[in-house]
Order: C-alpha cells, then structure tokens, then sequence
C-alpha cells in the first residue's frame, strides 16, 4: 500500500437484498487514490458504480449491505467506524459527496440554507448562526453562483437545476473534505451547463486541492475531468490506469469497445456504434467472465473461469484472459 | 407560505355556497320522510283543528318551495326558528351546546396526533419488528372497529364492571354547585384551570377521558398507518442520505427534516377524517349522555325537529368548511411548495 493513498478499497463486495432475490452489485472491487489525484469510475448503468461511491460515505440505501472488504481512508477502515463516529469524524470534513439529481438530493421543505448551516453547525462546530451565514454565502460564492443571499433563502423548487447542482457541490464542500465523490454530478443537466459545472469542478479540485472520485458513464467527460479512470462492468473492475493510458492504449476488449462508442464530430459515421447485448443478470452468479457473452475475443477459458486482475504497465490493470502480463511497478 | 387574502374571500364565498347547498338538501330530505310533525308541536291530546292550525303557524300545508323561501328569509334575518320539541329558539341551543362538542373532538384529535404519530415512526424505524406489526395490527383493527360498538363496551367495562369513570355526562352537578363552577366560555377544561377549580377539573377530565379515547380512535389509526408509510416512503427518498452523507447527524436528519416531510401530508389527511369524526361524536355523545351539537341533533332527528335538525346540519357544515381551510393554510404553511 502507498503511503501517500487517501484512499484504499480493498476486494469490496456489497449486496443489494431486494424481493426477487441477492443482487451482487459489487464483485471485489479496490481502488487505490493518492492524495490530490483524480479517479474517474467508469460503466453502464448497473455496473455498481454509485454503490462504490455509496458506500465510501457509508451512505447505502437499507438493504444495501457490505458483505466483504475493506475502505480504508488515511489508514483507518471507515467499515469498522459505528453511525455515530462516521458522521462526527468523517462526512463532511473528510469524505463528501455530490449526487446526480440535483432536485432530488434536497429536502423540498427546507431552505438550501437550513441545510447547509446544519452541516457547518455539525462538522465545524459553528454554533453562531451568523458566522454559520456567512460561511455559507462564501461557499455559494466560491461555486459562482450569482445572488448568494437569494440561493440560501431558496427552497428547491424555486431553483434551476444547475444551480442546485452548484448548491450541492457547496454544500458537499462546505465543511472542507479531502475528498470528493462526485456521483454523475452533470448527467441530468442541460449540455451547457454540464461543461459550466465540469470546469467548476475542476477549477475547485486544483483550488481545494481535493482528491476525487469522479462516477460517469460517458468515457468523454471521464478523459476531461480525471487523472486515473477504471472501467467497471456488472460489479467488477476490467481495466484501471492512467487516463491518456486508457484513451490511447486499452487493453479490455470492453474498453476498446467504449472507446469506439463515443460519438466524434471529425469521424463521419451515419449511425451511433453500440456494444450488442446488455449486462448479465446480477442476481444469478457468473462462473466466467461476466462479459464473455458480447465479447468478440472470448475463447473456452472466458466462459469456465473468472479472470484475474494483472498488471501490464506503470499502474495499469487489467482483468482479461486475453491480456498479457508485465512486470508492473 | 404564500396565503393571500384573495384565498380567504373565495374560502369564505364557497363556505356561503356550501351551507346554501347543505341547506336546501336537508330541507328537502326532512320534507318528504313522511312524518306528521305538528302532532308533535300540538301535544299528545289536540283537536283536529288544533292541529290544523299548527299546519298553518308551521306553514306545513304550503308546497315544499315556498316553505324554502320563507326558512331563507328567515335564516338570513337572524331567525332560526323555534325547535319543535323543546320550544326553545334553535340558534341559542346550538350555539349553547358547541363547545361541548369542541372540546370533545379537539380532545380527540389531539389524542390521535400525540399517539398516533410517533406510534407511525417508531414502526417505520423499527420497520419488520415487533413494535412494527403490532402498530399494523392495531391500526387496522382500530380503524375497523365501530365508534359505537367500541364506546358500549368501553361503558361497560370502566363504569359498570370496574367502576372507576363516571358513565356520563361533563360535569357532576353536585361538585360543580358546591364548588362554585362557573361555566364561561363553554369549555369546561378551560373553566376550570381559569378559576383554579381543580376538582371540578379532575372530574371533567376523568368523564372527558373514554369519549375522547373512543372517539379519537379512527383518526389515531389513520394517522399511525399514514405515518408509519409515509416515513418508510420519505427515508427511501435521496436527500434523506445525502443530508446524512453531508455530514448531518441521523438523529437530526429525522427528527429535524423526515418528520416534517411525513407531518404536512398527516395534517392534510386528518381533515378529511374529521368528518368521520363528526359522525361519530353524534353517536359518541348519545352514549355518554354527552350535551353537545350531536346530542342535540340525534334528539331533534328522533323527534322530526325540522329548524333543529337544519340548524345543526348547518352548524357541522360551517364547522367542517372552516377546519378545513385551517387545515390547509396549515399544510401550506409547512410545505413551502403547496400554494393557496
């Protein structure tokens, strides 16, 4: 393990317990983020994604369960932390997170402002309301959203969606994390305003100088944001390195594939290209390689047994048959 | 919370409308049962003609429509009429015997909300527990159960079997007298804390006590049971974790913010109940011997009082409008989004 890693996930697993049976939404993932870096987490919907964002904040939904792993942040495994010490030493000034549903992610009936002075109140202890106040216009201003006074006396619905998104990243970051998840924080805004709150971001990221744990399922914003990207498929991690890596050199079937998927205006093709097939059923377990059935490389091995994790270069991993093994370093 | 004047004027327009319209339909239904009300004003022992001027005084040999026109004319002039069976002006009694039944259902729904609310939260926390599927079983059963049926038995078993109620009435004369009770403004429970009469209260408590639990039953239930969805709805809802990944701590989290988002849809719904309860106050306050507006009005029923029984239908219309509205301006005054 790297001393200087804010962040190491080791072989998590997590469980979602729902009426038609165990959904194994993670399948032994790790991550491993040095202090300041940026990793993007890329996959389709239901890769499991947000539950890995999820759960570094220990924020799964009730029947989202931890079956095995370990987070470790700065050394300590925040799994074995209770309710209590989590929300007293973590959230807000060491881990926060940035949801994709703008609306959603605010109570309707409260303030933008009731909300964010209980979190200054709780992580930085700002009992006087007005040096609460005024903590929090800061914030509003340093997310650039114009009428601060306005915005904290808002209820949600009174708000675009961008602003509520701006909110949310002030909010998160109101009581100084280290780190920041940001869980497809531009997926449902206008396309305008995706860029606006990418170069935000990215502009507080350098500002701030946080760590951060960037979810989307769009390769492009992933190449724009993030020094590091891992491909993640039904619950398990296929490839993981340095951004300019992936673009230029994948080695993942899968992630060729991605890469070939997105649009670009230089390349004339009369119709949008596709992956065929979807993500296996994530209740029934998979003996092989869960992408083996919409793989255009999968040999006998492929469907028998599950690959492992190799490292091909200077912090490059691949979970593939196919790949070849180098010393890593 | 943006209540604007013009909500009220039009509030108060459609009360003017709904009681025109509560008017006209009783007076209609209490026209065609076929009853012979001027026996009733004459006495058991009239003469044939006697009678037959009562029919003419009461304006019962005029056609339905005219008989209507003359009540309105009346109604709007202050007059409410006499009631046929006491020979006392309708408007006086009513008004007399509100605050009994005021006090009753406010009683009542005070009880609901204090019990059945947190009784709904503790299931939705505790979701799949014991205290869960009791809450379930019981809000079923309690809503299910008849007013009636429940207030006999209650009768039954605290005053006759146990003795430790007072099976009916508000007050006991004898205390009230020696004590030197005043009622002032109606409301007994006030009386009493107004003039530091504390046995006169404990007794008016003690014989409010078991209509106001049974009558507080319906309304309890339908709360617990809202309750109880509501807060499993709104602890599945997104900003409920992100509140606490923020860094809120949980206990905040729901007694701060999931209690108001389950609150204002309960008050919402709790005014439609109160209809019910209304219903169930008349037969609630016939079995404690309760003199109240449902007292009044199952006796004026019973003896074919046609001002008494319109008077009182009025009364309980005017009185369901106006907790409604409250109601409403309450709701928008918790949620910010609900506009008036």
């Amino acid at each position: 393990m790297s001393g200087t890693a804010i962040l190491a996930v080791n072989d998590l697993h997590i469980d979602y317990y729902t009426f038609e049976g165990v959904v194994r939404a993670v399948r032994g993932v790790s991550i491993e983020l040095c202090r300041g870096e940026s990793l993007c987490i890329v996959g389709e919907s239901g890769s499991g994604k947000s539950t890995i964002g999820l759960a570094i904040v220990r924020a799964l939904p009730p029947n989202g369960i931890v079956a095995r792993g370990e987070i470790l942040y700065n050394n300590v495994d925040i799994l074995r932390l209770s309710e209590e010490e989590m929300s007293k030493r973590i959230r807000g000034k060491e881990i926060s997170i940035v949801f994709q549903d703008p609306a959603a992610t605010f109570n309707p009936l409260f303030t933008i402002g009731e909300v964010m002075l209980d979190v200054i109140a709780a992580q930085l202890g700002v009992r006087d309301r007005r040096r609460a106040y005024e903590h929090g216009i800061k914030m509003l201003k340093l997310v650039e959203l114009p009428d601060p006074e306005r915005v904290m006396n808002s209820y949600p619905h009174e708000l675009s969606g961008g602003m509520l998104q701006r909110a949310a990243i002030a909010v998160a970051l109101s009581a100084n994390p280290k780190l920041l998840i940001a869980d497809e924080p531009t997926t449902m805004l206008d396309v305008t305003i995706q860029a606006q709150v990418l170069d935000l971001l990215k502009r507080l990221r350098k500002e701030l100088s946080l760590s951060m744990i960037f979810i989307t399922h769009n390769l492009g914003v992933a190449a724009e944001v993030c020094d590091r990207i891992m491909v993640l498929y039904a619950g398990t991690m296929f490839e993981e390195g340095y951004a300019d890596t992936i673009l230029t050199n994948p080695i993942h079937p899968y992630t060729r594939k991605l890469l070939e998927c997105i649009p670009r205006a230089s390349r004339r093709v009369s119709r949008l290209r596709y992956i065929p097939g979807s993500l296996p059923d994530l209740k029934t377990p998979v003996s092989g390689c869960p992408f083996e059935p919409r793989c255009d490389y999968a040999t006998k091995i492929c469907s028998v047994s599950p690959p492992l994790v190799r490292v091909v270069g200077h912090r490059h991993r691949v979970a593939c048959h196919l790949a070849q093994e180098k010393g890593g370093v | 919370m943006p209540i604007n004047r013009e909500y009220i004027i039009k509030r108060a327009l459609s009360l003017v409308f709904v009681v025109l319209g509560v008017v006209v339909v009783t007076f209609i239904i209490t026209r065609v049962i076929p009853a012979r009300p001027e026996l009733l004003w004459t006495g058991p022992h009239a003469t044939i003609e006697q009678i037959e001027r009562a029919r003419r005084e009461l304006h019962l040999d005029k056609p339905i429509h005219v008989q209507l026109w003359h009540y309105f004319v009346d109604l709007f002039s202050g007059n409410w009429g006499v009631s046929w069976r006491t020979k006392m002006p309708v408007l006086p009694s009513i008004l007399s015997s509100l605050p009994a039944t005021i006090e009753l259902v406010v009683s009542a729904f005070i009880l609901a909300t204090a019990v059945g609310i947190p009784l709904g939260i503790s299931a939705a926390i505790r979701r799949g527990s014991g205290v869960d599927s009791v809450v379930r079983i019981f809000s079923v059963v309690g809503a299910s159960t008849p007013v009636f049926w429940l207030a006999l038995l209650l009768q039954l078993a605290f005053c006759n079997w146990l003795g430790l109620l007072p099976a009916a009435k508000r007050v006991d004369e004898y205390i009230a007298i020696s004590t030197g009770f005043k009622p002032l403004t109606g409301f007994y429970t006030i009386d009493s804390v107004v003039q530091g009469n504390i046995p006169v209260l404990i007794d008016v408590l003690r014989r409010m006590f078991l209509p106001a639990v049974v009558l507080s039953l319906y309304p309890m239930c339908l709360s617990a049971r809202m309750t109880r969805a509501l807060t499993l709805e709104v602890l599945s809802e997104l900003h409920v974790r992100s509140s606490i990944a923020w860094g809120i701590p949980r206990s905040r989290v729901l007694y701060k913010y999931v209690l108001r988002n389950v609150i204002a849809p309960v008050v919402a719904s709790l005014g439609l109940s109160f209809g019910y309860t209304i219903v169930g106050a008349f037969m609630v306050e016939i079995i404690f011997v309760w003199p109240g507006i449902g007292y009044y009005t199952a006796m004026s029923l019973l003896s074919y009082d046609y001002p008494a029984i319109i008077g009182s239908v009025i009364f309980v219309a005017i009185i369901y409008s106006v907790i409604n509205t409250a109601i409403d301006i309450l709701h928008a005054t918790i949620d910010p989004r609900v506009e008036l």
